[in-house]
């Protein structure tokens, strides 16, 4: 048995103009929560996608629990939660009709189980689906994912909609997933639930995987936003061929600048100009973030 | 605190066959209005029938001479016909084909809707995410609209056999497979519903195309046996294969070979369906475009701001909606050029016919020609109203799926929403009362049939008036009910509302009935100007309708 419960070689699907998910390498360890992290039209959705085999990749081949997601599908779904990211639209029923016309499609659902789920999420099941709130139909479709208490969880951006409480109780459920040995592949932007949630975080942009690891070794990418005052001159030209140091702004023996990496250049520099006050602030993962996927102004 | 004890829940998870019966259950409410709509009406239609009969001078003998000299005269538009001169035989011609052609209509859109529908709704991911494999999906949503069918094959079953007790000609058993035979052409558009939108993008365009493939075949159907030669088309039709086993007619049997030719029909598109549907992505075409070229990031595209189309979102509607409006347009033209095309032949038809020539009393100065066109031109007011129909499904979803709302979020007041969607839907009824007029002068001149300007001109403006008095009714019906309900009832409505029209001078129908129906109050514009009180109707449907509208939108809690 692999140790990895998803797995993808070269994963690839265009859709044209740069759209879609280009050779994506990529392993999900057993027990892991990854967060699969990216701006809008990043190609998230796509590989979600192909590993549910809602799509078929252009080339390239993915695997969940040890299994090929074009061969084993079926086999696989039954293993798997899986969230949409887009509200499906569900006209003329009641949220329980739903979820129970999916729990009676894939069979061996615990009926209390999904009660329970319910109230934990404060879902009223009795209500048509068609006047629920976002948030609330959200829920619905939340409940349906853990309802067979899957080996892996595949959820694409999960909390929207979701107020703080549900939100603290979905990370709760999350929790206790993992806990019984699932996997969760969790798609968002927000990523101040993935830094809550995540062992690991891949980021990417343009349907190309920018990076992967753990939240610590991201942070080796840490920022540090640079506030100084200083008594006599900064030389602008000096700073600005200083490795590791961007956004400078000079005014009124004031600079302010971010960082990357090593600091020692800029102190010396300060050093040299006189520093009588200096203030340094890290960056939030968010604002990493932005600041990796920012574009240069044309 | 929340209720998650319900009891839907439980029935809901220990059901053996979930999808198909889910499927089955949506179906409910068209299933309900056919069964009551064209059971009741069958079932009247044998009383109708036999008074008609009774105080027909010659009896059914005479009758049947007369309806025979029509119906020969109409084949084109209404298939063979036989045995007028019995219950069997004239409700064989005058209803079966229609019940037929209609209720194929239903089942297309509802084929259309069964797989890319409930792909473009987000259902289709959640029931492949159960495990369930792609073929299986597809058979559940044939096996639960099978089921609605079977249902509906029921009543119509019912509707036949008691119009032909009440005839004194019983014969249930003739009357079921009639029934059997109708479901099974009404299942083989719902696999043809299915099997275009693999091809297609969207349900809605699959469905538009396939209504056009529906219409071609039935005219194909009834329009062989004039093309000589190429008469042999018509075994692409599956409305031949329907009019071989017309076991209502005295005399006639099944045909074997047939039935299972459409039996075949109804059921080896899902194949074709399944083979497709499982070959392509989810939400994508069969055949994806090549964009294998294209750059790798997308250019920057352009925002137009302040086009001539979107001054008012009417305009953009009805922007968004020209394949749709072009295809209502294209088909409701060719329809009347193939009517009008053969005027001059029914014409010749109705002159040699003794009975007709009493039948029809001509007015001074007006030739057969003139009669025919003022009989099918009431065929003209139907296109604007269907179209009209098609109209109010849209804004249903539009309400359910959360467009109204975006809608709402610019111009803020739910009366201006009805009001824009009031003017896209008249500005498209306007576009297909004007394809009928454009068809009727193509049919006239490939035919060198004469037809009145001034009739014309009547035609197309009570057309228009009569799909704006419907397009309020359906707005009405719209906001009150917000569901699919409102256009189930709306078509059932006007069904029965047609047939009243069309049937009630012929069963002598007290006049407060007659005028129940909008299509009475349209007339016959090409014969004769509509009465001002029909007009008046119809000018107030439109106005206090769509007014009505706007007042129960305002005044909803929610529109959704």
């Amino acid at each position: 048995m692999s140790a990895h419960a998803i797995v993808c070689e070269r994963l690839t699907k265009t859709y044209g103009a740069g759209r879609g998910i280009f050779d994506l390498d990529l392993e999900v360890d057993q027990g892991e929560i990854l967060g699969f992290i990216g701006p809008n039209g990043a190609g998230k959705t796509t590989t979600i996608r192909l590993l549910m085999d809602f799509v078929r990749p252009d080339h390239g081949s993915a695997r969940v629990v040890g299994l090929d997601t074009r061969k084993d599908s079926i086999a696989i779904k039954h293993q798997v939660g899986y969230m949409p990211g887009e509200l499906p639209a569900y006209p003329g029923v009641t949220a329980a009709q739903i979820i129970g016309l999916l729990a009676a499609m894939r069979g061996g659902v615990e009926e209390a189980y999904v009660r329970a789920l319910a109230g934990r999420l404060r879902l009223d099941l009795s209500r048509r689906y068609r006047d629920l709130s976002h948030g609330n139909k959200q829920k619905v479709w939340l409940v349906q994912a853990f309802m067979h208490r899957p080996r892996v969880l595949i959820l694409d951006e999960p909390t929207l909609g979701l107020d703080p409480l549900i939100q603290a109780e979905f990370r709760q459920l999350l929790t206790e997933a993992v806990g019984n040995g699932a996997t969760v592949f969790l798609s968002s932007h927000v990523l101040s639930e993935v830094q809550t949630l995540c062992s690991r975080i891949a980021l990417v942009s343009e349907g190309h995987l920018l990076r992967v690891g753990t939240l610590a070794e991201l942070r080796e990418l840490r920022v540090h936003r640079v506030d100084a005052t200083y008594e006599r001159d900064l030389d602008p030209g000096t700073l600005a061929h200083m490795p590791g140091v961007s956004d400078v702004t000079l005014s009124d023996h004031h600079l302010r600048c971010t960082v990357r990496g090593a600091f020692e250049p800029l102190l010396e520099a300060l050093v040299t100009a006189g520093v009588v006050e200096l203030d340094s602030e890290e960056l939030s993962l968010e604002e990493v973030f932005l600041a990796t996927y920012r574009k240069p102004a044309a | 605190m929340p209720r998650t004890g319900s009891p839907q829940l439980r029935s809901a998870v220990r059901g053996r066959f979930p999808l198909a019966a889910s499927a089955a259950w949506s179906h409910r409410w068209g299933a309900l209005a056919w069964v009551a709509g064209t059971g009741g009406f069958l079932a009247y239609f044998g009383i109708g029938y036999e008074t008609q009969i009774r105080s027909f001078e010659g009896g059914a003998a005479a009758f049947g001479i007369a309806a025979t000299a029509v119906a020969q005269a109409m084949r084109p538009l209404s298939g063979p016909s036989d045995r007028l001169d019995t219950y069997g035989g004239y409700v064989t011609y005058h209803n079966a084909s229609l019940v037929a052609l209609l209720l194929s209509l239903w089942a297309l859109i509802q084929g259309a809707q069964a797989i890319r529908g409930w792909e473009e709704r987000g259902g289709m991911e959640l029931w492949l995410a159960t495990g369930r494999r792609r073929w299986i999906v597809v058979r559940d949503q044939w096996l639960g609209f099978g089921a609605a069918l079977s249902a509906i094959a029921l009543g119509v079953a019912i509707g036949f056999g008691a119009g032909a007790a009440v005839a004194e000609e019983p014969n249930w058993g003739g009357a079921a497979i009639v029934a059997a035979e109708i479901a099974l052409v009404a299942g083989t558009f719902f696999a043809l519903g299915v099997v275009v939108t693999q091809v297609t993008s969207t349900a809605r365009a699959g469905a538009g195309l396939a209504t056009a493939v529906m219409v071609g075949l039935y005219l194909l159907g009834n329009l062989a046996p004039e093309l000589g030669p190429f008469a042999w088309v018509r075994f692409f039709s599956p409305f031949f294969y329907f009019q071989q086993s017309r076991v209502l007619i005295p005399g006639y049997s099944v045909d074997y070979v047939a039935t299972a030719v459409l039996a075949a029909t109804a059921t080896a598109p899902m194949a074709v369906a399944i083979l497709a549907l499982g070959r392509r992505d989810i939400g994508g075409r069969l055949w994806p475009r090549d964009e294998a070229g294209s750059p790798a990031s997308t250019p920057p595209c352009r925002v137009r701001i302040g086009t001539p189309w979107q001054r008012d979102a009417w305009l953009a509607d009805l922007r968004s909606q020209w394949l749709s409006i072009s295809l209502w347009a294209l088909a409701s033209g060719v329809f009347m050029a193939l009517i009008v095309a053969v005027a001059k032949q029914v014409a010749s038809v109705w002159e040699s016919s003794d009975l007709i020539r009493q039948l029809f009393v001509r007015l001074p100065g007006t030739t057969f020609v003139d009669q025919y066109m003022g009989y099918v031109t009431i065929l003209a007011a139907l296109a604007p109203v269907a179209f009209v129909v098609t109209e109010a499904s849209r804004w249903v979803a539009d309400l359910g799926e959360g467009r109204a709302e975006a809608q709402l979020s610019v111009f803020g007041s739910r009366s201006r929403l009805v009001l824009e969607w009031a003017l896209s839907a008249v500005a498209g009824i306007i576009v297909v009362s004007l394809a009928v007029l454009a068809g009727c002068l193509i049919g006239a001149a490939s035919a060198g049939v004469e037809l009145r300007a001034d009739s014309l001109v009547r035609t197309t403006a009570a057309a228009t008036l009569l799909g704006s008095g419907i397009c309020g009714i359906a707005l009405l019906a719209v906001v009150v009910f917000r569901s699919g309900f409102a256009v189930g009832a709306l078509a059932a409505a006007l069904g029965i509302g047609f047939f009243v029209s069309v049937l009630a001078p012929l069963f002598r129908w007290p006049d407060w009935v007659v005028r129940l129906s909008p299509f009475d109050a349209f007339g016959t514009p090409y014969a004769a100007v509509p009465r001002p009180s029909g007009i008046a109707l119809l000018a107030a449907l439109a106005v206090i309708g769509a007014a009505g509208a706007a007042l129960v939108a305002r005044r909803r809690s929610s529109l959704s």
